[in-house]
């Protein structure tokens, strides 16, 4: 499925191999957008800041713990900010408690997804989140 | 008068005295010398110094004389009409009705009747020369008036004596009601032959015993009715009268014992009565006094001071009075012990051993007290042979007979200030070790986040890699890669859920979060997130009626999911599943011997399946974490469900036990304090 309009897709997590894990599993489904790679939350604000892009064409998938500025933090920041609440922010992190997917969602996070166990259910998430929000509208 | 002429006087028939000169001698006297007459017998009266003119001081002669004019007229009229016995008689029955005026009836003494015989035969006999010569008939005259004067006497002396009788009668019936009458026992011993001699009547009355019946005990008397333990003191003070001067009291208490055999307490009154013509007592006289009451409620006052000063004595405690005027100390005995002082020490020597950083304090708190006269309360360290004590010491300033004084105790409290410094320290201690519990507690919370989050990334890591590895590389593998690449998948997977499973056990305790719930709510709630297992196994569920419980819901509802998946588990093949839930109260009696705490009453919750069950000799091991009893192969799962279970029990105070029939079934049951 080849997509006329260019997402970008912000990946903001500490761990490389699962930055790059979850964009291969978007393109396992050939989902090709702009896969934007973020280590942590200060490179990610420091990006949306110099480079706005419209909130309806952008997505970020953020990992909750990171060094530094990290996922609440951001959740915090982005949905503060008028120009970037719109923006939606689905939160993939290690992490299952009950505690942080309601502090997630008290933030404003649009989504609480715990990252799963193998590379097929992360195919499957992957692709949902595509269809859900990044099909052209 | 003729007719009764007598020559000699003599008494008539009715022993009536005739005269034949002496009528017309006494109206001669009493017609010409009435007043030469009672002056003479006053001159006379004066001269032999009668008693009975003392009564007549006041008066003087002419004044006694004019008084007396009537009844000495009275008397010779009655010589002249010879009615002299009438005379003597009415004269007599004045005296004795103690009709005499000034003169009392007890105020004439013996030798008042003497001397008045005496000065009136003088008298009469003065005017005798007046009234004829003829010696004749002066002599006869004489007898006459000597016969007057002798019946007169005679008469006289009776009345005295039947006075003094009268009088004694009295005295006498006078001493006897006295005796009788007073509250005590009166008696006369003889220390001579040891008997009593006399006993009133109170004897009878108050001991039960007759004076007759006292009397009769002879000289066995004292052992018959003294308490033994007051014989040797009683004979010891009968021995001393030898040396009591008469009028000296001596007095004792003594045990007197009555009819029935009961002791009385008497307070014994003892003085000489009659000494021998040696000068040796023979008689002592005495009244016993009933002070059984007084003496009773002393004895019990002696038992209660006895037991207060043991009482102190224990409590190593002692009470004190201090006259701040003489600085003196009145102390129970035990004071001496706590200051480690002897007889006769002063308040000086204790201040001397204070430890001098309390002496400021002491100071200022008894000064205040003394001037407000209020309590005060202190703690201090005394020291005089070397250990230091802490004395408690608590007083009151007052006043007593006008004196200022501070009454209070002390208490030597050095154990148990010890005591409490070692209280303090062992709770400082487990204040430690709670707070070390706390912090290792939170190092486990910190420990589990760890391993959730940073110990189950690498083996995530591995899974979803070995998974992409798996699909990826599948066609470059051969079947021994496939296998060990399953392998390796399988384990890391494996593991990820023990270490969620152990993450969810060690967050169980803790959860206090109770609050009362239908427990078959609860129940229905935990059946139906198992809905899909409980449709494939084809199970029924049977219950009714649980009760409502305050639990933690949360925990309840993931207990009765997993002993129903449990029973669900290991059903048998080709049975239908078959699960009931039963519940009961019991009572402490009931569950004393398994070490669950005490509680007025449990809930006993009982599941029963038909599966393949147990052998009984692995019911406690089922508990256990991580434990199988089958194969991995037979039956999925990580051996955490029932020790979860367990956990969940035992975070509501309760216990959970399994009994099992191979190929039967099993029961579970979980008690819980109410």
């Amino acid at each position: 499925m080849r997509l006329t309009k260019k997402y970008s897709v912000f990946i903001v997590d500490d761990d490389e191999d699962d930055r790059e894990s979850i964009r291969d599993a978007f393109l396992a489904n050939k989902h090709h957008y702009d896969y934007l790679f973020m280590k942590n939350g200060d490179q990610l604000m420091e990006h949306l800041i110099t480079n706005p892009v419209p909130y309806q064409d952008a997505l970020i998938l953020l990992d909750l713990n990171m060094p530094g500025k990290d996922g609440r933090d951001i959740l915090k920041e982005i949905k503060g900010t008028e120009t970037l609440k719109p923006i939606p922010v689905i939160v993939l992190t290690t992490s299952s408690s009950e505690k942080d997917k309601i502090a997630s969602y008290e933030l404003g996070a649009n989504c609480f997804v715990t990252k799963p166990d193998t590379y097929s259910d992360l195919v499957h998430i992957t692709d949902s989140i595509a269809k859900l929000w990044l099909m052209p509208k | 008068m003729e007719d009764t002429v007598i020559d000699n006087p003599k008494e008539g028939l009715d022993g009536k005295l005739i005269f034949k000169h002496f009528p017309n001698y006494a109206k001669h006297i009493k017609n010409n010398y009435i007043i030469p007459y009672i002056r003479e017998q006053l001159t006379l009266a004066r001269q032999v110094n009668m008693p009975l003119l003392s009564f007549f001081q006041s008066m003087s002669e002419e004044e006694i004389i004019s008084m007396s004019i009537p009844s000495h007229t009275e008397f010779l009229t009655a010589v002249e009409e010879n009615r002299i016995d009438e005379q003597i008689k009415k004269s007599l029955q004045l005296w004795a009705n103690d009709q005499m005026g000034i003169v009392g009836r007890y105020d004439i003494k013996t030798e008042d009747l003497t001397l008045s015989s005496y000065i009136r035969k003088r008298a009469l006999s003065k005017f005798i020369t007046t009234y004829t010569y003829n010696p004749e008939e002066i002599i006869e005259l004489l007898n006459e008036i000597d016969t007057y004067s002798t019946k007169s006497d005679t008469a006289a002396a009776d009345t005295y004596i039947k006075l003094l009788k009268d009088k004694i009668n009295e005295q006498l019936y006078m001493i006897e009601k006295i005796s009788d009458t007073t509250p005590g026992l009166n008696y006369v011993y003889s220390l001579e032959n040891s008997r009593l001699t006399f006993a009133n009547k109170n004897y009878e009355q108050f001991l039960g015993h007759t004076f007759a019946e006292l009397q009769g005990m002879g000289p066995d008397i004292l052992v018959d009715i003294i308490h033994p333990d007051d014989l040797a003191h009683t004979s010891s003070i009968l021995a001393t009268f030898n040396t009591v001067n008469d009028g000296d009291v001596i007095s004792w208490d003594l045990r007197i014992k009555n009819t029935k055999g009961e002791y009385i307490w008497m307070r014994n009154y003892t003085s000489v009565f009659r000494r021998s013509s040696q000068g040796e007592p023979v008689e002592i006289i005495g009244i016993m006094l009933d002070v059984n009451a007084q003496k009773n409620t002393a004895e019990q006052l002696i038992y209660q001071e006895e037991q207060l000063l043991e009482a102190q004595e224990q409590a190593n405690m002692a009470s004190y009075e201090w006259d701040i005027e003489t600085n003196e100390l009145t102390v129970t005995p035990h004071f001496l012990k706590i200051f480690e002082l002897d007889e006769g020490f002063n308040r000086d020597e204790i201040m001397k051993f204070i430890n001098p950083d309390d002496v400021g304090k002491i100071n200022e708190t008894r000064r205040n007290a003394i001037d407000t006269n209020s309590a005060f309360n202190t703690v201090y360290r005394y020291a005089k042979n070397g250990n230091e004590k802490k004395i408690w010491s608590k007083g009151i300033a007052g006043e007593k007979n006008g004196k200022k004084i501070v009454r209070g105790t002390v208490m030597d409290v050095t154990e148990r200030e010890n005591m409490i410094e070692q209280l303090q320290v062992s709770e400082r201690t487990l204040f430690q070790k709670n707070n070390e519990l706390q912090r290792s507690n939170a190092s486990l919370e910190e420990y589990a986040y760890v391993a959730s989050h940073d110990l189950k990334e690498p083996l995530r890591k591995i899974s979803t890699f070995g998974d992409r590895l798996y699909s990826s590389q599948y066609e470059h593998l051969n079947d021994e890669g496939r296998l060990y690449l399953q392998k390796i998948i399988d384990s890391s997977r494996r593991m990820q859920v023990m270490i969620s499973d152990l993450l969810s056990v060690s967050t169980i305790t803790g959860n206090k979060n109770f609050e009362p719930v239908n427990l078959n709510d609860i129940l229905a709630e935990a059946l139906q997130s198992i809905e899909h297992k409980i449709e494939e196994k084809n199970a029924i569920v049977t219950y009714s009626d649980l009760p409502v419980v305050s639990i933690v819901p949360s925990q309840f509802r993931q207990l009765f999911q997993n002993l129903i998946n449990n029973s669900l588990k290991f059903s048998r093949e080709n049975v239908q599943p078959q699960i009931t839930v039963t519940h009961t109260y019991i009572s402490y009696k009931e569950v004393a011997d398994l070490g669950i705490v005490q509680a007025k009453k449990y809930l006993k919750l009982i599941f029963t399946d038909n599966g393949i069950g147990f052998d009984n000799i692995y019911s406690s091991k089922i508990f256990t974490i991580f434990q199988r009893l089958h194969g991995k192969q037979e039956y999925e799962g990580t051996g955490i469900g029932l020790a979860i279970c367990k956990k969940i029990v035992e975070n509501h105070s309760g216990i959970i036990f399994a009994t099992g029939v191979p190929n039967k079934g099993a029961t579970f049951t979980i008690i819980i304090p109410l």
